[in-house]
C-alpha cells in the first residue's frame, strides 16, 4: 500500500496557479526524487505535504486514509518528517535539547537524565556516536543534517522529505548522507528527495517524478529514464549544450596575482586574460571565497602583489577594485548581493547613482532608462521595474546581480558560485551572460564547487586546495577525475 | 556573548580595583549598600532578561516600576487598602501591562522595541496622572520592612533577590517553559514546527518581566519610603546592561539567571565606586551610558565570531 497518494492536488496563489491536479503516489522503501525547474512547483507540493501550505483542492491520502494535514505540527504527528533547506536546529543548544524540543519528558520540570539517554538512543539507531549534550554550534553542518534526520525519526516519521540535503555538503559529507538515505530506505521508509543535482538523483533515486510549471511531466522509474531525458523534460524543450562558448582568450594580461596570502589561503599567484573565462574549483573550504573577497578587498591580505592592467595596486580595497574595474559578485546573493525588499530598478542602479544625478538629486527617467536597458540586455523575467527583488526566481535574482555591476563597466568579474540553486534553464542564461561578457573583452574568474560547470565553461581551471593553488588545466585537458584527484587530494 | 566566566570576573577584578582605589568600599555598610541597591536593578534585569532571551526587548520597565510603586502607595495611603492587597493589585498592573506588550508583539506584530517604547510613555504618563506629579508618603512600616527591613541580618530585599534568582534559574534551566525560551530566542520558526505554542510563551515574558518591574517598584518605594513620580528612570538602560554584562546576549537564546544578577552587581558596584570617587552624578550617567556601548560591543562581536566560526 502506498504510504502517500495524492489525488487531484491544486493550489493558487494570487495571480499564479502554482500546482494544476496532482496524482502522485509515493510508496514504502522507495527514493522518489521530485524534480523541476526553480517555480515549477515542487516546494508548493512539498509545503503542502509537510502542512505548511494548505491545498485548495485534492485529497491526500496517507496509508490507505483521506487525512487534513492541518500544520506542520498536523503533519509530522501523521508521520511526515521534513528536512529544510536552511536547518533548522537551534545552535545554542545541546543536541538531546533540539532531538526533544516541544516534547521534553517530565512533567512541567524537564527529567533531564530521562532526555539525554532518549536523545542518546535515538542517536545509536542510526548509528551515530555523538554526545547528546554538545552544542549543536559546535557541529559540522553535515552532522547537523544527520542530527535534524535523527530528531525527524525521533517522532516516528514514516514519510522523510528532503529538500535540496545537499546543498552545502562537501562530497564527503555528501557521501555520508547518501548512505543514511539507503539505510533508511531498507527500514522500509518513504523518503522524497528534492535536488537540483541529477547527478545525485541518478544514484539514489528509485522514481523520478518531473514537475514543470505547476503540472506533472511524468514519474518514471529511474531505470528506465536518463539525465538528458528528465532535464528535457523540466524545461520542456530540447537543451542544446548548456555551455555554449564563443569567446576566446585574447594575449593581453588584465590581471596579474603574485604570491596573494591571506586568512585561509597563501601564496595564490594567477593571471587572467583578456575575454578569458578562468575557472577555479576547490572543494568547501579551500579557500576560494576567501581568496576572491581578499581580492576585491573585502578582507585583509597578508602578503602578496596584485597588478591590473600592468599597474599594481598599492592597497586593495573595495573601491580601489572598483575604480580599476575589477567586481566580485558574492555568493550568497540573497544577504550579499541584493535588496530583497527593493525593486528591481533600485537594485539594478544602485552602483551608478552618482552618474545619474543632477546637482544632488536623482533622475527617476534616467535611472528607469539605464534599469530598462539592463532588463532587456541580461533578458530578467518579468520586465517589471518595479517588482521587488524578492518575487524573483533565483536565476533572474542573479541575473539582477550581475547586471547591477555590468552598470560600472567591468573589465574584470569574479563570480562566486553564479548558479548555485537555480534551474537548469536559468544556469543556460547565466552561461550565455558570461560568454558575452567575455566575447566582449571582460576577463571572467568564476569560482564553482559544480565540475560540470566548471568544465563547461572555463577556458583554463586552477584547482584550489587547503588555501593553495595545486593545478592548472587547460580546457582541452580538463577531466573530471583529474580535477578532483587534485581537489581532493590523493584519492578521489 | 560575554562568556558565562567572564562576567564573573569583571566582577572580581571590579570590586578590587574599587577596594584598592577607596578603603571605604569593602566596609560593611558599603557593600550591604551596593547590594541592596543593586537587588532592585537585579530583579527588574532577571524579569527583563526572558523577552531579552526570546529576541526581544522590554523598556517599558522604568515606568512600570514606577506606576506599581505609585498605585500601591497611593492605595494604601489615599484609599486604606491593606498593604496585601495594594501590593497585589501593583503586581496584577504590572503583569497587565507586560501581557499587553506581549499581544501588541504576537499579534498587533509590532517590534517589540516599539510596543515597550510605546507603554513606556504611558506607563510613565499615567504615573504622572496619579501622583499629579507629587510623591506619596506616609507609608505603614509593614509596606517599608519590604525594601528597607532585614531577617536576622540579611536585608529583606536581597533575601527576596536571592529566591528569585533561584526561581528564575529553574524556569530557565529545568522546566520544558524554559527550555521552550530558549528555542523561541534560538528561532521562533524552528520552536513553532516543534508545537510550542510560541505566541503564548510570547506573552506571558513579557507578562513575567511587567511582573518584575512591578515587584521593584514596589521595593524600589519600600526604599525611599515614598513613591515618587520619576522612581525608576533610566532603571531600563541599567537593567538591559546589567542582562548583557552578566553574559546573556542581547540577540536572544543564550543566557541564564544567573547573569543578570551578576550584571546588576557590576553596574552597582560601578555606581557606588562613583560616588565614592566623588564623581558627579551627571557623570555617572555619561558613564553608564558608556558602559552599556561597551558591554552591547563585546556581546555582537563575540556573536559574530562565533557565526564566524560556523
Amino acid at each position: 500500500m502506498a504510504t502517500i497518494t495524492l489525488r487531484g492536488i491544486s493550489k493558487a496563489f494570487p495571480g499564479v496557479r502554482a500546482l494544476k491536479r496532482i496524482d502522485l503516489s509515493f510508496w514504502p522503501g522507495e527514493v522518489h526524487a521530485v524534480v523541476g525547474e526553480n517555480g515549477a512547483g515542487k516546494s508548493t507540493l512539498m509545503k503542502i505535504l509537510a502542512g505548511d501550505y494548505r491545498k485548495d483542492s485534492g485529497e491526500i491520502q496517507l496509508f490507505g486514509r483521506v487525512e487534513e494535514l492541518g500544520s506542520p505540527r498536523g503533519a509530522q504527528q501523521m508521520g511526515i518528517g521534513m528536512i529544510h533547506q536552511e536547518l533548522t536546529l537551534l545552535p545554542n543548544r545541546s543536541i538531546a535539547e533540539n532531538i526533544m524540543l516541544g516534547r521534553e519528558p517530565g512533567l512541567g520540570l524537564v527529567n533531564r537524565k530521562l532526555m539525554i539517554q532518549t536523545a542518546r538512543d535515538n542517536l545509536k539507531q542510526l548509528g551515530l556516536e555523538l554526545n547528546p549534550m554538545a552544542m549543536v554550534s559546535f557541529l559540522p553542518i553535515a552532522v547537523r543534517q544527520l542530527v535534524e534526520i535523527v530528531k525527524a525519526l525521533s517522532l516516528n516519521a514514516k514519510i522523510l522529505i528532503l529538500d535540496e540535503p545537499t546543498s552545502s555538503l562537501t562530497e564527503t559529507e555528501t557521501r555520508i548522507l547518501l548512505d543514511m538515505i539507503k539505510t533508511l530506505r531498507e527500514r522500509d521508509m518513504t523518503l522524497i528527495y528534492i535536488s537540483h543535482r541529477l547527478e545525485e538523483v541518478f544514484e539514489i533515486a528509485d522514481r523520478i517524478t518531473v514537475l514543470r510549471d505547476g503540472q506533472l511531466i511524468a514519474t518514471k522509474s529511474i531505470n528506465e529514464t536518463n539525465p538528458s531525458e528528465v532535464v528535457k523534460m523540466m524545461v520542456g524543450r530540447e537543451l542544446g549544450d548548456i555551455y555554449n562558448r564563443v569567446a576566446t582568450p585574447k594575449d593581453e594580461i588584465l590581471l596579474e596575482i603574485d604570491k596573494l596570502g591571506g586568512k585561509n589561503f597563501r601564496d595564490c599567484s594567477l593571471v587572467l586574460h583578456r575575454s578569458e573565462i578562468l575557472g577555479i574549483y576547490g572543494l568547501v573550504g579551500a579557500g576560494r571565497t576567501e581568496f576572491a573577497r581578499a581580492l576585491f578587498g573585502l578582507d585583509p591580505v597578508i602578503s602578496g602583489k596584485v597588478k591590473i592592467e600592468g599597474k599594481q595596486i598599492e592597497r586593495l580595497s573595495i573601491r580601489a577594485a572598483i575604480a580599476r574595474g575589477l567586481v566580485y559578485v558574492p555568493e550568497d546573493r540573497k544577504t550579499q548581493g541584493l535588496f530583497l525588499e527593493l525593486s528591481v530598478r533600485k537594485n539594478l542602479t544602485i552602483n551608478m547613482l552618482d552618474s545619474l544625478s543632477y546637482w544632488g538629486l536623482l533622475s527617476f527617467r534616467r535611472l528607469a532608462e539605464v534599469a530598462s536597458g539592463l532588463i532587456e540586455r541580461l533578458k530578467i523575467r518579468p520586465p517589471e521595474l518595479f517588482k521587488r527583488i524578492r518575487h524573483l526566481s533565483g536565476g533572474n535574482q542573479q541575473k539582477v546581480v550581475i547586471a547591477k555591476w555590468l552598470s560600472v563597466q567591468p573589465k574584470i568579474l569574479v563570480l562566486d558560485e553564479p548558479t548555485r540553486g537555480i534551474d537548469v534553464g536559468s544556469k543556460a542564461e547565466i552561461y550565455a551572460l558570461i560568454d558575452k561578457l567575455a566575447t566582449e573583452g571582460v576577463g571572467v574568474i568564476i569560482i564553482s564547487s559544480e565540475l560540470p560547470e566548471i568544465l563547461g565553461i572555463s577556458d583554463r581551471i586552477l584547482v584550489m586546495k587547503a588555501g593553495e593553488m595545486v593545478g592548472e588545466f587547460q580546457r582541452e585537458d580538463a577531466t573530471q577525475d583529474g580535477i578532483m584527484h587534485l581537489a581532493a587530494g590523493a584519492e578521489s | 556573548m560575554i562568556q558565562r566566566y567572564n562576567s564573573v570576573l569583571i566582577l572580581i577584578g571590579l570590586y578590587l580595583v574599587l577596594a584598592v582605589i577607596s578603603p571605604l568600599f569593602f566596609r560593611m555598610q558599603n557593600l550591604v549598600n551596593i547590594f541592596m541597591q543593586s537587588s532592585i536593578t537585579a530583579i527588574v534585569a532577571l524579569g527583563l532578561s526572558l523577552p531579552i532571551l526570546t529576541g526581544g526587548i522590554d523598556l517599558s520597565v522604568s515606568s512600570t516600576a514606577a506606576l506599581a510603586g505609585a498605585i500601591s502607595a497611593g492605595l494604601i495611603v489615599r484609599s486604606g487598602w491593606s498593604v496585601f492587597s495594594a501590593i497585589g493589585l501593583a503586581l496584577l498592573i504590572g503583569i497587565g501591562i507586560g501581557a499587553l506588550i506581549g499581544l501588541l508583539v504576537v499579534l498587533g506584530r509590532l517590534p517589540p522595541f516599539v510596543a515597550s517604547l510605546s507603554l513606556m510613555a504611558v506607563g510613565r504618563g499615567l504615573t504622572l496622572i496619579y501622583t499629579e506629579g507629587k510623591p506619596i508618603s506616609g507609608l505603614p512600616a509593614g509596606y517599608i520592612a519590604l525594601g528597607s527591613g532585614s531577617s536576622g541580618s540579611i536585608p529583606n530585599l536581597v533575601i527576596l533577590l536571592l529566591i528569585l534568582t533561584f526561581m528564575t534559574h529553574v524556569l530557565l534551566s529545568r522546566t520544558r517553559y524554559g527550555h521552550h525560551i530558549y528555542a523561541i530566542g534560538g528561532s521562533a520558526d524552528v520552536a513553532r514546527l516543534a508545537g510550542i505554542p510560541v505566541g503564548r510563551i510570547t506573552i506571558s515574558v513579557y507578562a513575567l518581566s511587567g511582573f518584575a518591574a512591578a515587584f521593584s517598584g514596589v521595593l524600589l518605594t519600600a526604599r525611599l519610603w515614598s513613591a515618587q513620580p520619576t522612581a525608576g528612570t533610566g532603571l531600563e538602560l541599567e537593567a538591559i546592561a546589567a542582562v548583557v554584562i552578566g553574559g546573556n546576549s542581547l540577540m536572544g537564546g543564550y543566557g541564564n539567571a544567573f547573569g543578570p544578577v551578576i550584571g546588576a552587581l557590576i553596574m552597582g558596584g560601578i555606581g557606588n565606586g562613583l560616588n565614592l570617587l566623588k564623581i558627579p552624578s551627571y557623570i555617572q550617567q555619561v558613564v553608564r551610558g558608556l558602559v552599556l556601548i561597551v558591554a552591547v560591543m563585546a556581546d555582537f562581536r563575540s556573536h559574530r565570531n562565533n557565526a564566524a566560526a560556523i
